[in-house]
């Protein structure tokens, strides 16, 4: 397998958001993640570049494109959780709700702290995840070379690991656009395959809207959490 | 031309609709006559006339005609129902959103992008959980937020299995590399674990549990009566696509059918022993979507017609229960949340809604659950003793379940008024709460249940109606399934 600049880019993005708990940091990573796919299937043999004297795919800016809007959604929706919406037509139950709300979530911020503990699950998931992803391209080939290969089942995996670990909304959300990026990456290559029946301007399309919708009901449900329990911390939802 | 429209109007008069979500019944009017002109312009459609668009190919067949129909209606039966029954700010607008997408999956040939389509229907429909009235001043509950977000995560998994599943296909040869898992197995796996997914059956029902639990019946409405029958559908053109999964499945499909059989009778079990009664009826419908997943993986033709009835039974009797569900707890819920047994003589005609639907969920005639049990019952005696005993087993239980919650809800003996408690220190009667104000039954939504019902049984007890049409579009699938 040819390790290039773009799957060690990729593996960190990837790494970072299955490690990481700041959504400035992770959300960051989520482009950067876009971006290096966009890089890595540019240089694809399949892929022809198509867009002027640049050497860019439109494949690729697809790719980018998506990756501007997803990142976009997700970033402007986490820097307006503080605005409040709709709050006079609650009745006093609700209001008395958010206000216990609100006193919960401050004691819970002022009770955090960083704790090495809280990251050895993902961590070890992380290196688990690693080591699958340099395995299955030996045992179970799918994409034409060993490098997308990896670069999907990486993906993949390090998004349902996300999911499994996540602390909280957004990295849930974060980790399901990780594995479609992964399915995406998978399809983009199998499909554009000679051998294969070739890429459909459908599918693709369709795979870039799913990406965008999944980005857009993520917010809406993390804008919903946030308002009602003033966190996203998944255990504050199964609390009462 | 008249597929785009089909598929693009609703979504275009769903736009429409989300602005003027503040005037809900003028929102809710302009869905129900989006969805009538829909109905107009697939009358419109000719059957069996392919037209290819940006490299896929567009068709409806006699069999997807009846489902475009029976998507229509049942769209239609739950707008007409929200003029009257509560219902979210956005309950329009993502009900034409939702039909817009099931019109896209019964005209699109390609399984691959149909796929792609279910999961674009679960990532609107999520939204209609977490949809709350107009002005109504309060909050989302935890439980209704865990219950999209398991919705919204357990769909996405679907998808991705779904996708994997497509992509090894469009490579997959078969008899190539000898001696390794054959791919047919690894993908008939992947597409057994997705469509088991999307159709709630156990255990990966947990979703269905909570959706009919905590969100709004009429949403649930649009979550299970249209994409549910439309994943069988998915999965009916995955396997006419590739018939070679079929042919080196080999014993994969003998797993999944039992896995299915047990599957059903797990759901069931679930179902005598739920507690409350919208939990009783979940794992009614994950028993049905059970032994209808069962009927399909046997790919004779009585089983694949059993299928293929079973989920327009489904549909109609989903829409029938939960409509009867929420006029129980018309205006206010209060009469659901005082756990009376005698339900069925305060709202008749949401008690026999609830029952007749009960009745065709568990698959009793005439309807039409009944007539695709006796040919999932021919199917499984055809197969082995044991998956008859297990099919058995499941519709025993399922009935028991249905009797257990007439009783304990519907037609147990009216309720003694409790004895007025005498006034606290400093309390007078004007500090108490008014009694409860029981209204009657809207006729209108009455009127609903009672052509739901017709429906049924007219279908259940004429059966060759639809049979014809079922079996033209499975022989060939049934006839692969037998060489």
């Amino acid at each position: 397998m040819v390790v290039d600049i773009w799957i060690i880019l990729l593996g960190l993005a990837a790494g970072g958001i299955l490690l990481l708990r700041d959504w400035r940091l992770t959300v960051g990573l989520l482009m950067l993640k876009y971006v290096v796919l966009a890089g890595l299937l540019n240089e694809q043999p399949f892929v022809q570049p198509d867009l002027g004297q640049m050497g860019l795919s439109s494949l690729a800016l697809i790719k980018l494109i998506t990756g501007i809007c997803t990142t976009l959604i997700l970033a402007v929706t986490a820097l307006t959780f503080s605005r409040e919406y709709g709050l006079e037509d609650l009745d006093e139950f609700g209001q008395a709700e958010l206000r216990r709300a609100l006193r919960a979530a401050a004691r819970q911020r002022s009770t955090e702290t960083f704790q090495l503990i809280d990251y050895i699950l993902p961590f070890g998931s992380g290196v688990a995840a690693l080591v699958a992803s340099i395995v299955l391209p030996i045992i179970y080939p799918i994409a034409p070379n060993p490098a997308l290969d990896f670069a999907w089942y990486w993906l993949a995996l390090s998004g349902i690991l996300s999911i499994a670990t996540a602390s909280d909304i957004l990295k849930i959300g974060l980790g399901m656009l990780l594995c479609i990026s992964g399915i995406d990456l998978l399809y983009t290559a199998v499909i554009s395959d000679p051998a294969a029946s070739g890429l459909k301007i459908m599918p693709l399309l369709l795979l870039s809207v799913v990406q965008i919708l999944l980005a857009l009901a993520i917010a809406y449900l993390a804008g919903l959490v946030y308002g009602r329990l003033k966190t996203l911390a998944i255990n504050e939802l199964y609390r009462g | 031309m008249l597929y785009l429209l089909l598929i693009f109007f609703p979504i275009s008069m769903a736009f429409s609709a989300f602005l003027l979500r503040r005037l809900p019944r003028i929102a809710i009017g302009l869905g129900i006559g989006a969805l009538i002109v829909e109905l107009l312009l697939a009358v419109q459609v000719r059957v069996d006339d392919p037209v290819r668009v940006l490299g896929v190919t567009f068709l409806l067949s006699p069999l997807n005609q009846i489902f475009l129909f029976l998507f229509l209606g049942v769209g239609i039966t739950t707008l007409i129902a929200a003029l009257v029954l509560p219902h979210g700010e956005h309950f329009s607008a993502i009900g034409l959103l939702t039909t817009g997408q099931t019109m896209a999956i019964l005209l699109m040939q390609d399984s691959f992008v149909t796929a792609l389509v279910l999961v674009t229907i679960g990532l609107t429909t999520v939204l209609a959980i977490v949809d709350l009235p107009f002005g109504a001043g309060v909050l989302v509950s935890r439980q209704t937020l865990v219950t999209a977000l398991k919705y919204l995560v357990l769909m996405v998994i679907a998808g991705i299995l779904l996708y994997i599943a497509y992509v090894l296909t469009d490579i997959f040869r078969p008899g190539e590399l000898p001696g390794r898992i054959s791919p047919a197995r690894f993908i008939l796996a992947l597409l057994a674990a997705g469509f088991a997914l999307r159709m709630a059956l156990t255990p990966f029902h947990s979703w269905l549990v909570d959706l009919v639990s905590y969100a709004g019946s009429l949403a649930a409405i649009l979550i299970i009566a249209l994409p549910t029958p439309a994943s069988l559908l998915v999965f009916l053109l995955t396997l006419q696509s590739f018939p070679t999964l079929i042919f080196e499945g080999g014993q994969a499909l003998v797993v999944l059918r039992i896995g299915a059989a047990i599957s059903a009778v797990l759901a069931s079990a679930l179902a005598l022993t739920a507690g409350s009664l919208h939990q009783r009826i979940a794992y009614l419908i994950a028993t049905n979507c059970g032994i209808i997943f069962y009927s399909f993986v046997s790919l004779s033709l009585a089983g694949l017609s059993s299928a293929i009835l079973g989920v327009i039974n489904l549909a109609l009797a989903v829409t029938t229960v939960l409509i009867s569900l929420a006029l129980l707890g018309y205006p206010d819920g209060r009469l659901l949340a005082t756990s009376r047994s005698d339900l069925f003589w305060h709202r008749p005609m949401a008690g026999a809604g609830l029952l007749g639907g009960g009745l065709a969920l568990i698959g009793w005639l005439p309807s039409p659950g009944g007539t695709s049990y006796l040919l999932a019952l021919q199917t499984a005696a055809a197969m082995h003793w044991l998956e008859l005993l297990a099919l058995l087993i499941a519709m025993a239980l399922a009935a028991l379940t249905l009797a257990q919650l007439a009783v304990q809800y519907l037609i147990g003996s009216g309720e003694v008024p409790a004895d007025e408690e005498p006034p606290l220190l400093g309390e007078t009667i004007l500090d108490r709460p008014p009694p409860p104000r029981y209204v009657g039954e809207p006729a209108g939504v009455a009127g609903l249940i009672a052509l739901l019902l017709i429906t049924m049984l007219i279908i259940g007890a004429f059966p060759n109606l639809l049979l014809p049409t079922i079996e033209a579009a499975v022989r060939s699938l049934a006839t692969l399934s037998t060489v």
